[in-house]
C-alpha cells in the first residue's frame, strides 16, 4: 500500500511542485496551506508523513508541530519533517527541540529530498 | 577797602604769603579755613611744616616748587595738603612770586583751594581702568587691539600664552604675522569688519611657529570720540581641543549611520532571501519533473534553468551570510597565523599573477578574540580585491602587515594593494551590498559587506585609505584579547541580529 503523505505550506507553488514530485514517486498525496485546516485533516485522515513548512500565517510549522505531537491518537506519532526557507537556525538539536524527525532548508534537491523521505518512511517500519 | 579785607573775604581760597625760606608773612580767613590756623599761629611759622604732608616735607617738595617759581614765574601744583588736626587732603595750589615795587622777588603768594572730588574721582578712574585691565588679562580668550593698518597695540595674557610670546615682542608686530594665511587673511577680516562693522564666531588658522592653531575669532571696528576708525578689537579662542571633538563625533556619527544602515539591510536581505527560497524550491522541483518527461533536445534547456537556479540559490546563500544570524565562535586567536593561512591558500595565485607580496607581520602582536574562520573570510576577501585591483597594472605590490595600534588596544592588520584605486564615491558605497567595481563574472558585490558585518561583530573597525590609480589600503583593527573577556564574548551573538 502507498504512504500517505500530508504536505502543509503557505506557498501554493511550493504546494503543487511537492504534490506533483511525490505522486510522480507513487506516494498518496494531500495538501494544506493553514495549519489548522491540516489539523482538521489529521482528524479525518491517517497519514504516515507530515512535510511541514516553518514559516506561515497565525500556526507556524512548529506550532503545529507541537500539536500533533501533543495529540492522544495515533498520529501523535507520525513521522514529520520540517522544510523551511529559514536558513539562518544552524541549531543541530532543533529536530530534539521541536519533537519533529528531520529539519531541511529550501531549496533541496528534489533528488535528495525523495531519498530523505525513502528512508524517513523506512525508519518507521511503516 | 583794605587789601587784608577784601583777602579775607576769600574765605574758600587760602591766601598765603611766605618769604623765600616759607616763613610766613601773611595768611588770610580762607587759608585759617582750610589749614586750621588762626592768621597769629601762623604768623612767622614755615609754611611746608605747618601744611604740607610728612612726606612731602621730607623730599624738600616746597623748596623745589620755590626754585621752579623762580625760573618760571609761576607754578601750579596739585598737591595733598595738611590740616592743623593732622588730616590730609588734595588741594591745587597756584604759586606766584612776590614782587617789592621796585619788581625785586622777595617771597610767594600761594593760593590754594581744596579739591575733595579730584583725586577720588582719579582714583576711581585709576581703579576702574586697573579693574577692565584685570578683566581682559584674566580673559581665558586672547584679545588683541590693533590700529588702522593692523598693527598690534594690546595684546592680554591669553594671547600671549597662545602665541608664547612676551608682550614686547608682540606690540608693534603687524597681526598678520600670526596668521597661516597672512596678509589675505588678515584683509579678508578687515574688510569683512568695513562691511558688517562687526564679525561674530569667524573660523581661521593662526600659525605659531609650526604650529597651526584653529581659532573662532569675533571682531569689531574700534572708533575714537570722532566717529573714526581708531583701530581693531578681537577676540581669539584657540579651538583645537573643540575641533578634535567634532571631527570624532562626526566620524562616529558616521560609523553609527553605516552600522545601522548594515543592520536594517541585513534584515531586508534576511526577509528577500526567505521569500526567494520558497519559489526556487518549487521551480528546482518542477525542473526535477520535467528533466524526466521531456526529450534530449529539450532536456538540455531544462539543464541550464537549473544552473540558473544554483546561481540564484548561491547568491540566496551569499545574502544569508551577510546577515548572518549564526553564532560566532570566539576564542583567543593570533591575527598573524591568520594571515599566513590566508596566503597559504592565495600566495600560489597572486605569484602567478605577477604580484609582489610584502609581508610585514609584527612579532609582538597580541591575540584578539575572534572567529578564526571568520576573520579568515575577511582577510581573503580583501586580498582577492587587492589582487583584482591590481590586474593590468604594471606595478604589483601587496602589502599585507599586522600591528598593534598605537594605544594598545587594538590589533591592526592592514592589506593594501597598488591597484586601480577608488574614487570618493565609490569608497562611500564599498560596504553597501551588491555595490562592485568589478566585472560581473568576479563577484556580487557581497565581499566587502559581509566582512564589514563580521569585523563589526568581533567590535572591531573596517577602514579604507584610497587613492586613484595609486591604490587602495584597508586596515581592520580588532580588539586586543583580554583573558577575562573570553567567556563574555563566547557564543555572543551579534548585535542588532534580532531578525526571526
Amino acid at each position: 500500500m502507498s504512504h500517505k503523505i500530508l504536505v502543509v505550506d503557505d506557498d501554493i507553488l511550493v504546494l503543487e511542485a511537492l504534490e506533483e514530485l511525490l505522486t510522480a514517486s507513487g506516494y498518496v498525496v494531500r495538501v494544506a496551506a493553514r495549519g489548522q485546516e491540516a489539523l482538521e485533516m489529521l482528524d479525518k485522515e491517517r497519514f504516515d508523513l507530515l512535510i511541514l513548512d516553518v514559516v506561515m500565517p497565525k500556526m507556524t510549522g512548529f506550532d503545529l508541530c507541537r500539536e500533533v505531537r501533543k495529540r492522544d491518537d495515533e498520529m501523535s506519532k507520525v513521522k514529520i519533517i520540517m522544510l523551511t526557507a529559514k536558513t539562518e537556525e544552524k541549531d543541530t538539536r532543533i529536530e530534539e527541540k521541536y519533537g519533529c524527525d528531520l529539519y531541511l532548508t529550501k531549496p533541496i534537491d528534489p533528488g535528495r529530498l525523495k531519498e530523505l523521505i525513502r528512508e524517513t518512511l523506512e525508519d518507521s517500519g511503516a | 577797602m583794605p587789601l587784608n579785607t577784601l583777602l579775607d573775604s576769600a574765605i574758600h581760597t587760602a591766601i598765603v604769603a611766605t618769604d623765600f625760606t616759607g616763613r610766613i608773612i601773611m595768611f588770610n580767613q580762607g587759608a585759617t579755613n582750610l589749614f586750621g590756623y588762626t592768621p597769629e599761629e601762623a604768623k612767622d611759622r614755615h609754611l611746608p611744616e605747618l601744611t604740607f604732608s610728612k612726606e612731602d616735607q621730607n623730599t624738600h617738595l616746597f623748596e623745589h616748587i620755590i626754585e621752579r617759581v623762580r625760573s618760571q614765574g609761576w607754578v601750579q601744583e596739585r598737591l595733598l595738603r595738611q590740616h592743623k588736626s593732622g588730616r590730609v587732603f588734595p588741594a591745587i595750589s597756584t604759586i606766584t612770586c612776590l614782587k617789592d615795587s621796585t619788581g625785586q622777588s622777595e617771597g610767594i603768594l600761594e593760593i590754594t583751594q581744596d579739591v575733595p572730588n579730584l583725586f577720588s574721582l582719579e582714583d576711581e578712574l585709576k581703579s576702574s581702568k586697573n579693574f577692565l585691565e584685570n578683566i581682559l588679562e584674566s580673559s581665558i580668550d586672547a584679545v588683541v587691539t590693533t590700529d588702522p593698518k593692523g598693527y598690534i597695540t594690546y595684546a592680554n595674557r591669553a594671547l600671549k600664552e597662545l602665541i608664547g610670546l612676551h608682550g614686547h615682542q608682540i606690540i608693534g608686530k603687524h597681526i598678520c604675522t600670526y596668521y597661516k594665511d597672512g596678509i589675505d587673511q588678515a584683509r579678508e577680516i578687515m574688510n569683512k569688519l568695513k562691511q558688517f562693522g562687526r564679525i561674530r564666531d569667524y573660523e581661521f588658522d593662526m600659525r605659531v611657529g609650526d604650529r597651526i592653531i584653529p581659532i573662532r575669532t569675533s571682531n569689531t571696528l574700534l572708533y575714537d570720540d570722532y566717529g573714526e576708525i581708531v583701530g581693531t578689537m578681537g577676540v581669539f579662542q584657540d579651538i583645537t581641543a573643540r575641533k578634535k571633538l567634532s571631527e570624532k563625533l562626526s566620524a562616529t556619527q558616521a560609523e553609527l549611520i553605516q552600522a545601522v544602515k548594515m543592520r536594517a539591510l541585513g534584515d531586508l536581505v534576511t526577509g528577500v532571501a526567505h521569500e526567494i527560497n520558497n519559489p526556487l524550491m518549487a521551480s528546482d522541483t518542477f525542473l526535477h519533473l520535467l528533466e524526466r518527461e521531456i526529450g534530449s533536445k529539450l532536456g538540455r534547456r531544462v539543464v541550464l534553468l537549473k544552473e540558473c537556479n544554483r546561481k540564484i540559490e548561491n547568491i540566496v546563500k551569499k545574502l544569508m551570510e551577510f546577515s548572518r544570524h549564526s553564532e560566532f565562535q570566539f576564542t583567543a586567536m593570533g591575527v598573524n597565523d591568520a594571515v599566513l593561512s590566508v596566503l597559504a591558500i592565495t600566495r600560489q595565485q597572486l605569484l602567478n599573477q605577477g604580484i609582489e607580496l610584502e609581508l610585514r607581520l609584527s612579532e609582538n602582536v597580541p591575540r584578539v578574540l575572534g572567529d578564526k574562520n571568520q576573520v579568515e573570510q575577511v582577510l581573503l576577501n580583501l586580498i582577492s580585491n587587492a589582487r583584482d585591483a591590481m590586474q593590468g597594472k604594471s606595478h604589483k605590490v601587496l602589502t599585507v602587515r599586522t600591528d598593534l595600534s598605537q594605544k594598545g588596544q587594538q590589533v591592526e592588520i592592514g592589506v593594501s594593494d597598488t591597484g586601480i584605486g577608488m574614487t570618493a564615491e565609490q569608497i562611500e558605497q564599498i560596504f553597501n551590498p551588491f555595490f562592485t567595481t568589478k566585472d560581473s563574472d568576479k563577484g556580487i558585490g557581497l565581499g566587502l559587506s559581509i566582512s564589514y558585518r563580521i569585523i563589526d561583530a568581533h567590535q572591531g573597525k573596517i577602514e579604507v585609505k584610497s587613492e586613484l590609480n595609486k591604490g587602495t589600503a584597508f586596515t581592520v583593527s580588532l580588539p586586543v584579547y583580554q583573558a577575562e573577556g573570553e567567556r563574555a564574548y563566547t557564543n555572543k551573538k551579534p548585535e542588532g541580529n534580532n531578525v526571526s
